[in-house]
């Protein structure tokens, strides 16, 4: 298990990437389990600081294996309730001019992952991402 | 290494703009900023070659979507070329392919503008 802290500003993405690095290799992660990983904090993360701006505290990010999964945590401290599970799918089947530019980042992230849990507690938001290893 | 480079450069009456690295929710506004500029030059035949992108999300998908509808009102296009594997899955996913034209090579690409290329 990896764990990290980060200042909650897209410029701390450069030292996030760095930071899933050491757990892909640590690991031996392959390329297509690195850029699931490398997506999947990202897009929570910059949700985490476009939502909620105003919260200056650190987003705390766990990294996990077990025998057969991947694990991702974020914690977000002294938020409002943002339930990234709520959020609509984007309309993919509509042509640009109709296309809102809202959802993109969210769909990816369930796309790449089997499954994405939200936790509301005390001001804090935990999102969870579990992504199954191939055999 | 995650750092995120723009190339640009003019041919054959193309605007060829060359990414290298990652193309992320911080490093973004630099396509933002190659984009506008090209625009603010009434350059609008825009050719993206992303042979050394190795990472794109959402905040690089938008940025192709912020600006591909002033491009084609005044008549260009936005082409991309050479997208690694990993790369295209993701555009694949939100259903790029049916809005933008994706070439394997900038020589199939750059004959598809409209504005052919001074000879």
């Amino acid at each position: 298990m990896l764990t990290g802290s980060f200042k909650k500003e897209l410029s701390s993405l450069e030292a996030i990437f760095d930071f899933v690095d050491r757990f892909v290799d640590t690991h031996r992660l392959d390329d297509i389990n690195k850029f699931a990983l490398h997506l999947g904090v990202e897009e929570l993360f910059a949700n985490m600081v476009k939502h909620n701006p105003e919260a200056q505290n650190d987003i705390g990010i766990t990294l996990e294996r077990n025998e057969h999964q991947l694990l991702v945590r974020l914690v977000d401290t002294e938020v409002e309730h943002f339930d990234p599970r709520e959020v609509p799918s984007p309309e993919l089947h509509h042509d640009l001019e109709q296309r809102e530019p809202g959802g993109l980042g969210l769909f990816l992230v369930k796309r790449y992952f089997d499954s994405i849990d939200y936790n509301y507690h005390g001001g804090t938001s935990t999102v969870t991402l579990v992504k199954t290893l191939e055999k | 290494m995650t750092d995120f480079k723009i190339n640009h450069r003019e041919g054959d009456g193309v605007s060829v703009i060359e990414l290298k690295g990652y193309l992320d929710a911080h490093t973004a506004p630099q396509l933002e900023n190659a984009f506008q500029t090209l625009l603010n030059s009434e350059k609008y035949n825009i050719l993206v070659n992303c042979r050394d992108l190795s990472y794109i999300s959402s905040a690089g998908l938008g940025v192709f979507m912020a600006y591909i509808e002033d491009v084609r009102k005044n008549h260009g296009d936005i082409k991309l070329t050479n997208l690694s594997a990993r790369v295209y899955n993701v555009f694949d996913l939100l259903g790029f392919p049916l809005l933008y034209e994706i070439f394997k090579e900038e020589r199939e690409a750059i004959g598809r503008f409209k504005v052919r290329p001074r000879s």
